[in-house]
């Protein structure tokens, strides 16, 4: 088990690297001098000749890509561009903790209505309420969510005033990008959850359960369920990932100053330190969702602890 | 049961933490707080390294000369200096300073700070960008180049005096010290505070009506209200900066009550519904902004050089169009730079008037048959007004035979193009920092602007022009030069004019004495303004 755990963990190590130097290469093929764009109608030749040489952009990739992974293990991503003598890894992590508040206050929106979706609609797979349900999570994926998060604000922030219409300063203001987040996410976790359910339904020790005398809700809770859940736990700790790096659309229209928030602001500004930091950290933080995964499955499925 | 029990402490907790995250400052309890929005964060606070983001500035700074508005107008008043002397020659500036006036922090305000903020402008090694509101002062270039480490044009007399000497007798000089770029700063501050400064709200210290106290990025700027401001506390608790991108949002959060002061200008179809609201419609402030849109041909390269060219584009502009179209007809077209507003103004001044058959006689005079000449706009990748307005005029040119190629640009192409000034033609626009001629025509047609901007003319008439205008000390005379030269720019198409947009801001009817700035800024000062509870 513990070997399995290490094993994962050195392999994630050269992913990360590797992730790191393909962001550093592309954005170096971006054309223009960042310090001309940051210095826009006030640039002057021989500021911005000074400039260039004090950050170092005449040195070849190598030597910079270098220098950028020795400070990025001592914790140092560099100095904004954009906003002034601001370093970057401080920016990013004065921002995750917003972005974790509302992917935690997403994903318990998404779960909550999800999980019991899927399990309602395998139960009663075939009439209204599956279809009724299906076609919920259908919306929800589809939909695109910036158009969602208007939609929501106009409608219950602007028109009925039942909650704020951005801002970031309670928990009430994190009750619409919750669910506007959450509809989106929640309607693949059903649909897993549905299929995975109605597949596990079929096996043979479920029909045993059955023989024994063992009530409906025991039957699909304590063996259906926990069998059907694997692929669901993958897709949840993705889900985890993919918010924690930012849900830029959503963070935008609500005005939460969250992670998503920075990164578009990086593209917009041609930030490149803040890109980059930015990006290595969704980047990380999507690997390191996949080893929970992966551990998570080990846990699950005792097959794959022996093995 | 212990696992139901489980799952709804878990769920007790999760709830918890989320309860936690509250904010920290004003969130509108309060009502004595002015709300307002910013649509990105500031790059900085420090003034002196940003040309643009003015807003929280005006409001923790002072300058040593006040521009304030009334009426409309802007009038020069005392502001850190509380008078000032003017040597005969125009060369020497003794200013008198207020006297106990103290700064956020504590420290009593002298004359030491003005020379300290000076030099710390013009000091390469802090690479400010305000430099030119200074290189006019003696010693303050050879400081820029780092042929010395103090300003010699620069005498601090005594405690409450300091003597500033120019290299040259410059007419505008004691109104673009009313400039928010000449803000004063606290030696002790900024030497503590070090690259801090401008970034970490409790090191930023300035004598203004509000200091800030809070800044957490894409999410709020708080400024309390200095209690020991030097010209009386402001009745306000505080101004509340709230980041806002989206102009929908801020519209409804206007609505919603959550935002007091609201500028129309990025959402001008939107002006109409407030002007019917019954809430609102005595609350919509209108003023005309000191600026205005124009485009600029690249002077130094085929076909832009040749005069009938620009005169056939000139003439095939139907600008009252494009200010109705693109702009809901909020402004005024204009015929010169200097438009209605600025001093120096020519109401006489008549620019080539909307005249599709002129157009097409002077192309033909330039020697193209019609649909055979090809001329480029340069812009970014926005899809704003630039844009529209670039549509709009590209169908005109196309009706008098010329076509017109929109080439849209990264922002890091574009600004290399202009640093190697190459650029072929493109809408630019000015507002002016300081209300004086030189400030706009300076910018654009100066020999010095010729490297760092794409308007590559060789005409001494206007190098000359601009120069001696800045020296002349008698005012009545200088008006008269730059008047003359403005009709030269215009008669001979070195730009043109489009129209002088219009601004316009609501606020909350429970906001008193709001007055919209004479320069039609949005970024303004808000000491003064009152706000009643409901």
């Amino acid at each position: 088990m513990f070997s399995y755990i290490v094993k994962r963990v050195l392999t994630a190590i050269p992913i990360l690297l590797g992730i790191v130097l393909l962001i550093f290469l592309m954005l170096q093929v971006v054309p223009g001098n960042p310090v001309v764009v940051m210095m826009k109608e006030k640039a002057n030749p021989a500021v911005i000749a000074n400039l260039t040489e004090r950050m170092h952009l005449n040195d070849p990739w190598y030597i910079r890509f270098g220098r950028y992974v020795w400070d990025a293990m001592h914790g140092d991503f560099g100095i904004s561009y954009k906003m002034k003598n601001r370093e970057v890894s401080k920016m990013i992590m004065d921002a995750f903790p917003n972005t974790v508040k509302l992917t935690i206050a997403a994903l318990v929106v998404a779960w909550a209505i999800g999980i019991p979706a899927g399990i309602i609609s395998a139960v009663k797979r075939g009439s209204i309420l599956d279809n009724v349900v299906m076609t919920f999570s259908l919306c929800g994926i589809s939909m695109p969510t910036f158009w969602v998060a208007m939609l929501f604000q106009y409608v219950f922030a602007h028109k009925l005033g039942w909650l704020p219409v951005s801002g970031f300063s309670g928990f009430q203001y994190l009750i619409l990008p919750a669910f506007v987040l959450g509809w989106s996410y929640s309607g693949s976790i059903a649909r897993m959850t549905r299929t995975n359910l109605l597949e596990a339904m079929h096996n043979d020790y479920i029909r045993t359960a059955r023989a024994k005398g063992l009530k409906e809700s025991s039957v699909i809770s304590r063996h259906a369920l926990k069998n059907s859940m694997m692929p669901v736990v993958t897709m949840m700790a993705m889900q985890v990932a993919g918010m924690l790096s930012g849900a830029v659309m959503t963070e935008t229209i609500f005005g939460i100053p969250g992670l998503g928030r920075i990164t578009v602001d990086a593209i917009k500004n041609r930030d490149m330190p803040l890109l980059q930091g930015s990006t290595i950290f969704a980047a990380a933080l999507i690997i390191l969702g996949n080893l929970v995964a992966d551990i998570a499955y080990s846990f699950l499925d005792p097959r794959i602890r022996v093995s | 049961m212990k696992r139901t029990l489980a799952l709804l402490l878990s769920a007790l907790m999760v709830l918890g933490a989320l309860a936690g995250c509250s904010g920290s400052g004003s969130s509108g309890k309060d009502s004595l707080w002015l709300n307002t929005v910013l649509t990105a964060d500031p790059a900085t606070l420090d003034v002196q390294k940003t040309s643009s983001d003015y807003d929280v500035p005006m409001n923790i700074y002072d300058c040593l000369v006040q521009c304030v508005t009334e009426n409309g107008e802007p009038v020069l008043k005392p502001g850190l200096a509380k008078s000032w002397d003017v040597s005969d020659d125009g060369l020497v500036y003794t200013f008198h300073l207020q006297e106990n006036v103290k700064f956020h922090n504590g420290e009593v305000f002298e004359a030491d700070d003005v020379k300290y903020t000076i030099e710390r402008m013009m000091n390469p090694a802090n690479e400010c960008v305000n430099t030119w509101f200074y290189d006019m002062i003696d010693g303050a270039l050879d400081m820029w180049e780092g042929k010395a480490d103090s300003i010699s044009g620069v005498t601090v007399i005594d405690e409450h005096t300091v003597e500033i000497r120019l290299s040259y007798a410059f007419g505008g000089f004691i109104s673009s010290l009313s400039a928010i770029p000449c803000a004063i700063y606290n030696r002790e501050a900024c030497e503590a505070a070090g690259d801090q400064f401008g970034v970490d709200p409790k090191l930023t210290v300035g004598t203004g009506p509000f200091r800030v106290t809070e800044w957490t990025l894409n999410d709020k700027i708080v400024l309390e209200t200095n209690k020991d401001y030097w010209q009386g506390a402001s009745s306000l608790a505080g101004v509340v900066y709230k980041n806002i991108p989206d102009e929908e949002t801020q519209r409804m959060e206007f609505e919603a009550g959550n935002v007091d002061i609201f500028a129309a200008s990025n959402a001008i179809s939107q002006v109409q519904y407030f002007l019917d609201s019954d809430k609102w419609s005595d609350c919509v402030h209108a003023v005309r902004e000191a600026g205005s849109y124009f485009y600029l041909p690249n002077m130094g390269e085929a076909p832009y050089n040749d005069i009938n060219v620009r005169k056939a584009i000139a003439y095939a502009i139907d600008k009252q169009s494009l200010l109705d179209n693109i702009y809901e007809g909020f402004g005024y077209v204009s015929n010169g730079m200097l438009v209605e507003g600025i001093l120096g103004y020519n109401p006489d001044l008549k620019a080539y008037p909307f005249d599709q058959e002129k157009a097409k006689e002077c192309l033909a005079a330039a020697g193209y048959a019609p649909g055979q000449l090809h001329i480029t706009f340069m812009m970014d990748m926005g899809t704003g007004t630039e844009y529209k307005m670039n549509i709009a005029i590209q169908a005109m040119l196309k009706e008098v035979g010329i076509e017109l190629e929109i080439q849209q640009v990264d922002d890091a192409t574009y600004y290399q193009n202009r640093l190697d000034g190459t650029i072929p033609m493109e809408r630019n626009c000015f507002w002016v920092d300081y209300n004086d001629p030189d400030n706009v025509l300076y910018n654009f047609f100066s020999r010095r602007a010729q490297d760092s901007n794409s308007v590559n003319i060789e005409d001494e008439y206007v190098f000359d022009t601009l120069e001696s205008a800045r020296r002349e000390t008698d005012q009545e005379k200088r008006i008269a030069m730059y008047q003359e030269l403005e009709k030269y720019l215009v008669e001979n198409v070195y730009f043109i004019p489009i129209f002088q947009p219009q601004l316009t801001v609501i606020t909350q009817p429970n906001i008193k004495n709001y007055v919209a700035a004479w320069n039609g800024w949005t970024s303004q000062c808000y000491y003064g303004i009152d706000k009643v509870a409901e």
